[in-house]
């Protein structure tokens, strides 16, 4: 008996230890990756879906972002600045117009042009089905930057790169 | 002791050293000549239809860019932030040559194009506007929705991947 709890201890204490090491060399590329993949999945729905789950999803949205995130699009001769409240607002609007709504992200470039920067350029591909039921699909090049604050990577600007120009 | 036969060996053979190193070896220029050379590509939009479908299989040839330009009439592969997924457009026009759309018609510097590849109706105006230097303008074949919903124009010639196969 005396044996199987030190046994159980031990293994208990791997995974802690395990976790933690994990954590600590988990790179900041990963991070950064990960959080924009966080971003996707909150903002992607399948379908109908209760108002605590819907809450809670865009409560998440907030919480990616820094205390202000400018939002440009040259393409659109469009740059305007958000704050998080704005942008969950923004966002719980835009995902009500959805039967079905699916972004997702392809090629992410990390770099580190500072120590608590980071610039991540990647594809973004949005694709759904509207309320009125037509078919919605776009795609994207997007730079988006993220600034380190608090332990957390946070979105401070979302750029739509003009790949093509009419 | 018997002879094993050509076709057993070919369907049942022995996992010698060197039939995994042979293995090895396909498995390996297959990755690279697919990841690098001819890339597959799974169509996905009606822009380019009829020419090519949606959900249709095609690849993208990019030898052929290593020593010249794309020209006019090429089906090209223009990258977005990476090539995990691409635009697939013409090219119509090359730097230097001065692209509008009148009444539905393509006419490249004051002449209107012949172009046999369009099957729907095209009722688009176009200012004319020139191709930059280092640049060529890639249009999708199905021109048959408002022009600001269908994504073309000009890009930098270093986007363009490849060519389509067929």
């Amino acid at each position: 008996m005396v044996k199987v709890v030190k046994i159980a201890i031990a293994l208990v204490s791997l995974a802690v230890a395990g976790f933690f090491i994990y954590s600590y060399f988990m790179s900041d590329e990963k991070k950064v990756i990960k959080r924009l993949v966080r971003l996707s999945e909150l903002v992607s729905k399948e379908g109908e879906e209760p108002a605590v789950i819907m809450a809670g999803r865009i409560r998440g949205v907030g919480d990616l972002f820094a205390e202000t995130c400018r939002f440009s699009s040259d393409a659109r001769n469009m740059s305007r600045t958000f704050r998080p409240d704005e942008i969950t607002s923004h966002t719980a609007s835009a995902r009500a117009n959805f039967l079905k709504l699916s972004i997702k992200f392809y090629d992410m470039n990390v770099s580190f042009p500072g120590d608590k920067a980071a610039l991540v350029s990647l594809t973004a591909i949005l694709s759904g089905v509207t309320k009125s039921e037509a078919l919605f699909d776009e795609i994207h090049e997007l730079e988006v930057e993220l600034v380190h604050v608090e332990k957390k990577w946070l979105i401070r600007r979302i750029t739509a790169v003009e790949v093509l120009e009419k | 002791m018997s002879e094993r036969s050509g076709l057993k060996k070919f369907l049942f053979p022995r996992f010698s050293r060197y039939y995994i190193l042979r293995v090895a070896a396909v498995a390996i220029f297959a990755w690279l000549f697919f990841s690098y050379i001819c890339i597959p590509i799974k169509i996905r939009g009606i822009s380019m239809e009829p020419s090519y479908k949606d959900g249709s299989f095609n690849l993208i040839w990019r030898p052929l860019y290593f020593y010249r330009l794309p020209n006019v009439g090429d089906v090209v592969g223009v990258r977005l932030a990476g090539r995990s997924v691409m635009l697939l457009k013409r090219v119509v026009a090359r730097e230097g040559d001065t692209v509008e759309f009148r009444k539905g018609k393509l006419m490249v510097n004051g002449k209107e194009i012949n172009e046999p590849y369009l099957t729907y109706p095209c009722t688009w105006d176009l200012a004319p506007r020139k191709v930059e230097k280092g640049k060529v303008y890639v249009v999708g074949d199905n021109r048959n929705m408002p022009v600001r919903n269908h994504v073309f124009g000009q890009t930098d010639v270093d986007r363009i991947v490849g060519v389509a196969l067929w």
